[in-house]
């Protein structure tokens, strides 16, 4: 029976994998689609980065005193930065300046400028920034230069401090408190700021949901398919006249829906992980921040469980419902009605803490067994396995239950005779 | 024994009844027709038959084996082509053959077999490394044809084995049931709405209207009993009697 069996699991997986809307759309296009547009996002930013790197302003000193030199001066010697001084005149004509020197900014030193220096009153720099793109790297290019105007503040008011009493340490006065941030985590001391620990640890918080959602939705629309599929091709009563028994032929449409939609999680998670590294890689890595945390073989192992029974309920259920369905459209019509029960609660605990939410919502996302797997995902260092336990349990449960109910139906001539046209009116069919 | 014994059998969908308490045997060795118009039960009979449904009433045998209570020894006894099929569009000929004598072979040598044998009874030839998607109507009726019969079933159950075809497809489908019951002794139980075909196939008809059985005999049987020239006639002659 086994080689029964493996003969039935090797069809689905050939006729599915050799379906060119399956090959393509489940498996190609994640490998290509999510590289290409992580490339898209990496060529832009390196383009931003790129044109937002150096600073190029124009400057028009109208005081010409020692502090505007000085503040030209320190302009200059601010690292990427180029300033372009030019001569005294009207501000249309000026910029034209900053035109030909392809500059983001001019800068006007104002005449009095020195003078309210000396008197220690306050100074101010006019800027003029014509704006063609509206892009991210054009506001970028004029925030260079406010950070570098404004870094002149600084630098003054290091300078009326000194002066004021060169006794005091102007950087001090200025900046008198330091937070020396730790986190501890999973019983391990970590000198590294919570805020700067969240950022490493973006990929865990939004990958690992994401890819759960992502394998489950695929799994249920290959699953909800499978029936549908021998019902539009006309193979339905010849598949069940076979000597093979029902269930051999259900289990082997769930394993082999399983194995497509899993092999589309690899391409998914492969595109999606290329994807993810082709602008969080500038977040910084575990490495980068100097240390080295990896989740527990037991968190790992729940997890696998977690994926493998949500798989297994997804697919049951879909499959289970769309025996309804007329034909494929009618079937993947179903799917669109399973999949919100999977993507509020993953999406809802990827931006949140199941922890932190109210109560009753906390009760309304476990009785939902498609949060346990995105939501034990981010436990990675929690150390309390207490929930991937019980999901376990919870998603056993469901499963054996929806096996039953499919095992049932797919035994009984329902099977051939029940028909739904989801979305559309029912009909039931008429024996010749 | 008989191949098929059926006995009062009765199927009811709702409120309406496909099969009002049909009894006929099929002979071993045979190939028999049944024979009605659209809707008369012809294909609720097979699907019984072929275990695919169960009936509301009555019994029915397959070599000795109830359809209901023995289901999994009869489907490894019949081969059963339903009215409208097809082949899995996205695996060849080749596949779908191997796929299926894979079920039922009991070594690889015994795929091989099947799988030549099926090859010659389509005669499809290198169009059998297609895949079956790209095949016209006739040629997809040939591969399931032989697909049902490669096996060699102890009853083949064949719903409207030429319906839709042209005549040179219906031809080759027709030559391949009569050789093949001859060079192996396969029973054959099939549907036909074509007088023509199931003259030329039939050892015995049973004639079928609403539900219920109106006349069973060899064709010629059947043509004297009511005087008629030809089984279309005597067709039409037996439903205004009955």
């Amino acid at each position: 029976m086994a080689n029964v069996f493996r003969t039935l699991v090797i069809k689905e997986v050939r006729d599915l994998i050799k379906d060119p809307k399956i090959l393509f759309g489940m498996i190609a296009v994640p490998l290509i689609m999510y590289p290409l547009m992580g490339l898209a996002v990496g060529v832009s930013t390196e383009a931003v980065q790129g044109s937002i790197g150096t600073g190029n302003f124009v400057v028009m000193d109208l005081d010409d005193s020692d502090f505007s030199h000085l503040a030209v001066h320190y302009f200059a010697s601010v690292p990427n930065v180029t300033v372009n001084l030019v001569q005294r005149q009207g501000i249309d004509t000026a910029l034209k300046e900053v035109e030909r020197y392809n500059a983001t900014t001019l800068v006007v030193i104002p005449a009095g400028f020195g003078d309210n220096i000396t008197s220690r009153r306050g100074v101010s720099f006019e800027t003029y920034t014509p704006l063609k793109t509206f892009g991210v790297a054009e506001a970028a290019r004029a925030n260079i230069v406010s950070g570098v105007l404004a870094s002149f503040g600084n630098f003054l008011s290091a300078y009326y401090i000194q002066s004021a009493d060169p006794t005091l340490n102007a950087s001090v006065v200025m900046h008198p408190l330091s937070i020396l941030a730790s986190s501890y985590v999973n019983g391990e001391l970590l000198n590294i700021s919570p805020a700067t620990l969240n950022n490493v640890m973006i990929g865990q918080s939004f990958a690992m949901p994401i890819a759960v959602m992502i394998v489950v939705i695929l799994a249920m629309q290959i699953a909800a398919t499978a029936i549908a599929v021998e019902k539009e091709q006309k193979t339905l009563e010849t598949l069940l006249t076979l000597p093979v028994s029902r269930f051999n032929i259900l289990a082997a449409k769930l394993l082999g829906s399983t194995v497509i939609a899993g092999l589309g999680a690899i391409a998914s998670v492969i595109g999606f992980t290329y994807y993810i590294n082709s602008f969080v890689g500038s977040f910084g890595s575990a490495a980068s921040v100097g240390f080295n945390l990896s989740p527990s073989p037991l968190y790992y192992i729940i997890l696998g469980g977690l994926i493998f029974l949500t798989l297994a309920l997804s697919t049951s259920m879909a499959m289970v419902i769309g025996v309804f369905a007329d034909d494929v459209r009618g079937a993947q019509a179903v799917v669109g009605y399973l999949i919100l029960p999977v993507m509020i609660p993953s999406f809802m605990v990827m931006l949140g803490d199941l922890q932190s939410f109210p109560a009753d919502l906390q009760a309304a996302l476990l009785a939902i067994p498609f949060t346990y797997a995105a939501s034990f995902a981010k436990m990675a260092f929690v150390g309390d396995f207490t929930i991937g336990v019980l999901g376990l349990a919870y998603i056993l449960f469901w499963t054996v239950v929806v096996l039953y109910i499919g095992s049932r139906l797919f035994s009984s001539e329902k099977i051939l005779t029940v028909r739904f046209s989801f979305g559309r009116k029912k009909k039931a069919s008429s024996p010749e | 024994m008989n191949a098929v014994e059926a006995r009062q059998l009765r199927k009811v969908y709702g409120n309406i009844v496909a099969l009002d308490g049909i009894s006929f045997d099929v002979r071993q060795g045979e190939v028999f027709g049944l024979i009605g118009p659209n809707g008369s039960g012809k294909t609720t009979t097979l699907r019984i038959l072929s275990t695919l449904i169960k009936p509301t009433d009555g019994s029915a045998k397959v070599l000795g084996h109830d359809v209901v209570k023995e289901a999994e020894t009869v489907k490894s006894l019949v081969s059963y082509l339903p009215g409208e099929a097809g082949a899995y569009r996205n695996l060849t000929g080749y596949e779908y053959l191997r796929f299926m004598a894979n079920l039922y072979a009991s070594d690889s040598k015994e795929v091989d077999r099947m799988v030549s044998d099926a090859g010659a009874i389509s005669g499809l030839g290198d169009r059998l490394r297609d895949k079956a998607g790209t095949y016209s109507q006739g040629m997809g009726r040939r591969l399931l044809l032989a697909r049902a019969l490669m096996i060699r079933p102890k009853l083949a159950i064949l719903d409207e084995p030429t319906s839709g075809l042209d005549v040179v497809h219906a031809t080759h489908i027709r030559r391949m049931i009569k050789d093949y019951v001859a060079n192996f002794g396969v029973t054959v139980l099939l549907s036909s709405h074509n007088m023509l075909e199931v003259d030329y196939l039939c050892d015995r008809i049973a004639l079928i209207n609403r539900g219920r059985l109106l006349a069973v005999g060899s064709p010629q049987e059947v043509k004297s009993s009511v005087s008629a020239p030809n089984l279309e006639e005597a067709f039409m002659r037996v439903i205004s009697n009955g």
